[in-house]
């Protein structure tokens, strides 16, 4: 019974401090849906059926771009992988400068392929990371330099046009959005490694690698699977932008890394590795579109759009910080 | 027993102990040093014109602004952070410099007042990373966009002004400095080298930054004050990217929002070919001169065989790894138990 009399307590900055320790997603959640109270006030019709597909499709490319971000900074060792940006432009100009343009368009052609080239990459930074032993920052700063060289080599100006298929991605297929046909695979694949050994590992290897070494986990097979699997969201992401923008453009891509991980940052995911996960990044990067949303919808000029979103991102990860120190002080 | 897994096999690790056969050779930076003169050498033969003087002088003022804009993300990288607010500091201080002389603001005025927003910009970098402990890449991150944004509010995405004439002169390919023949921004830049080399390795606060990029903790309880070497660090930074933005406005002759964008990821990557750890507490300044010098290099030779914008890219993209994967590998996790 005493334990009971424990379990009451007001709910005071101190107990939330304590259940965001213990759930690193909830600070994003709670911001959530203040955000999404103070959008709907703005703009009550905000959610409205009518434009639910076409508000849910805008958000899609940015909540994919930040479950990219995720699994590599999951892995530890430093890890973070600022080539997702440009691997998702480069699929964005893949898709329409090479599949299209050679009359590919066919969706079994191209979701299999740019899912197969997105993997690829991913492997190719995992095994740079892990075999090779570089810097995570720096085998995938040469990534990010050759990937967006590449996509100027391929597509040299914007342009081409997406096939028709890819409308219905950004618009709905009969009452359903079709941003879900992206997002819904995606986030089935990283609950089916929620339940496997894999996650595990995965966090094992992120928080103390020697650990996770000297007890028998493959480490380096996990970084290279993380990476792998940051390259295969960053590839639906590329299909996702492709659905939005309707078109190539080699410089769209870059812009995508740094606000991909700082939604994994204010998703709760810890640079030092081994703490968060995806649900967070996916909460926090519609924190970050509803932001903006806001901002546009009040009005603020567009000069002031940038200052007010910095702000507002320190502050927000400030809170965040300090709260969940004081739940830690708790625990 | 553990099996701790010896890769001697792998070509690449072959040639990397090559490289690195002892220490010594590690701590001399003789792959960095025998890369910037082959470099030459190889530009040398391959390009006309490549060793002229005045291509020399070209060079070397080139690799002025980039040491400069590299100088403050060497101490923070030390320091085991990584600073991303830089391309924008250098754009601010490029901005503010014209602006004000163009207004005819008196010349310590416009230091002074570039000097007040480096110092805000580092404080609130190191507070930040540091007392709410969110990763400096973030908060960096944080800082520049509303840098960025403060600069479209402030010039309305238009900026005006004009560089006084002794900047030009400054950063001139013509001019030289007293009896030396070269231009004051590059003999500037020397100076830079030995002074903040030297302080690295002699004055006791600069080794704090050791001490803390090696473990802060450790490093809290021998009583270092890691938040002040935090802010230091942060508004050392911010003040050499303003240096490199103001150079760059004699190099630019306007204000130009985005100058700073190419040192960006430059910065960080002229840190780590020179051998400067992103794990903190190993390397240098000297080090990243020499990571300065390889980039210009490199860069210049891609432009001599008259590479595209996007073919550089992918050229320097697989160099950066080529480098770090023959200079700059880390140990196998098996041997750090």
């Amino acid at each position: 019974m005493t334990d009971a009399t424990f379990e009451i307590r007001g709910p005071g900055l101190r107990s939330i401090g304590k259940a965001t320790f213990a759930r690193p997603w909830m600070f994003s959640a709670l911001l959530f849906v203040v955000l999404l109270v103070c959008n709907l006030l703005v703009l009550p019709g905000f959610l409205a059926a009518s434009n639910f597909a076409a508000t849910l499709a805008v958000g899609t490319p940015w909540v994919l771009a930040a479950m990219a971000a995720t699994p590599s900074i999951l892995s530890g060792g430093g890890g973070i992988d600022i080539s997702i940006g440009p691997l998702i432009g480069f699929v964005n100009v893949f898709i329409i400068g090479v599949l299209v343009a050679n009359g590919l368009g066919n969706p079994a052609i191209v979701i299999p392929v740019v899912i197969i080239l997105g993997v690829a990459v991913g492997t190719v930074n995992g095994i740079l990371v892990a075999y090779v032993r570089l810097q995570p920052i720096v085998a995938t700063l040469g990534m990010y330099l050759l990937l967006v060289g590449l996509a100027l080599v391929v597509l040299p100006q914007p342009g081409g046009t997406a096939p028709a298929w890819m409308v219905g991605l950004a618009g709905s297929f009969g009452p359903v959005p079709g941003a879900l046909v992206l997002i819904v695979p995606a986030v089935g694949v990283w609950i089916a490694i929620y339940r496997s050994p894999f996650h595990r590992a995965l966090l094992g290897t992120g928080s103390d690698d020697r650990a996770a070494f000297t007890a028998g986990v493959n480490t380096q097979l996990v970084r290279v699977c993380a990476y792998a699997l940051g390259g295969f969201f960053a590839a639906m992401a590329g299909i996702a932008l492709t659905a939005l923008v309707q078109s190539g453009d080699p410089t769209l891509g870059s812009s995508f890394t740094l606000v991909a991980i700082s939604a994994a940052v204010l998703g709760g995911t810890s640079v030092a590795g081994g703490v968060g996960g995806i649900t967070g990044s996916i909460i926090a990067a519609l924190d970050i579109y509803l932001i903006q949303e806001l901002l546009s919808a009040t009005h603020v000029p567009s000069f002031w759009i940038q200052v007010v979103y910095g702000a507002i991102l320190l502050i927000s990860l400030g809170i965040n910080s300090v709260i969940r120190t004081l739940g830690r002080k708790t625990q | 027993m553990i099996d701790l897994k010896d890769d001697n096999v792998s070509p690449i690790s072959f040639v990397s102990r090559l490289v690195r056969f002892n220490s010594k050779t590690r701590e001399l930076a003789i792959p960095q040093i025998a890369s910037v003169l082959l470099l030459f050498v190889f530009g040398a033969v391959m390009i006309q014109s490549y060793a002229t003087k005045s291509s020399i002088i070209s060079m070397l003022i080139i690799a002025s602004f980039l040491g400069l804009a590299a100088a403050g993300q060497t101490l923070v990288v030390l320091l085991g952070g990584i600073d991303l607010s830089i391309p924008f500091v250098i754009g601010v201080a490029n901005v503010m410099m014209a602006q004000f002389n163009g207004d005819r603001w008196p010349i310590w005025a416009t230091f002074v007042a570039i000097l007040v927003m480096a110092v805000c910009v580092g404080v609130v970098n190191g507070l930040a990373s540091k007392l709410l402990s969110i990763h400096p890449l973030i908060v960096t991150l944080a800082t520049g966009a509303i840098l960025q944004g403060a600069l479209l509010v402030w010039t309305g995405g238009n900026p005006t002004g004009a560089a006084p004439e002794w900047l030009t002169k400054f950063v001139s390919l013509l001019s030289k400095t007293g009896p030396i023949p070269l231009p004051p921004i590059v003999a500037f830049w020397i100076f830079v080298v030995i002074v903040l080399t030297v302080l690295l390795r002699k004055l006791s606060s600069a080794r704090s930054i050791f001490a803390v990029g090696a473990n802060g903790r450790a490093a809290d309880l021998t009583l270092v004050r890691s938040t002040g070497v935090w802010i230091s660090v942060f508004v050392m930074s911010a003040i050499m990217a303003s240096l490199a933005g103001i150079a760059l406005t004699g190099f630019s002759s306007t204000g130009y929002l985005d100058i700073g964008q190419p040192y960006l990821f430059a910065s960080i990557a002229t840190v780590v070919i020179g051998g400067t750890s992103l794990l903190g507490a190993r390397g240098n300044y000297w080090r990243t001169a020499l990571g300065a010098l390889m980039f210009t290099e490199i860069q210049t030779i891609m432009i001599g065989f008259g590479l595209s914008q996007a073919a550089q890219q992918v050229v320097l993209g697989v160099l950066i790894v080529a480098i770090m994967a023959l200079a700059g590998r880390g140990e196998p996790v098996g041997k750090r138990i």
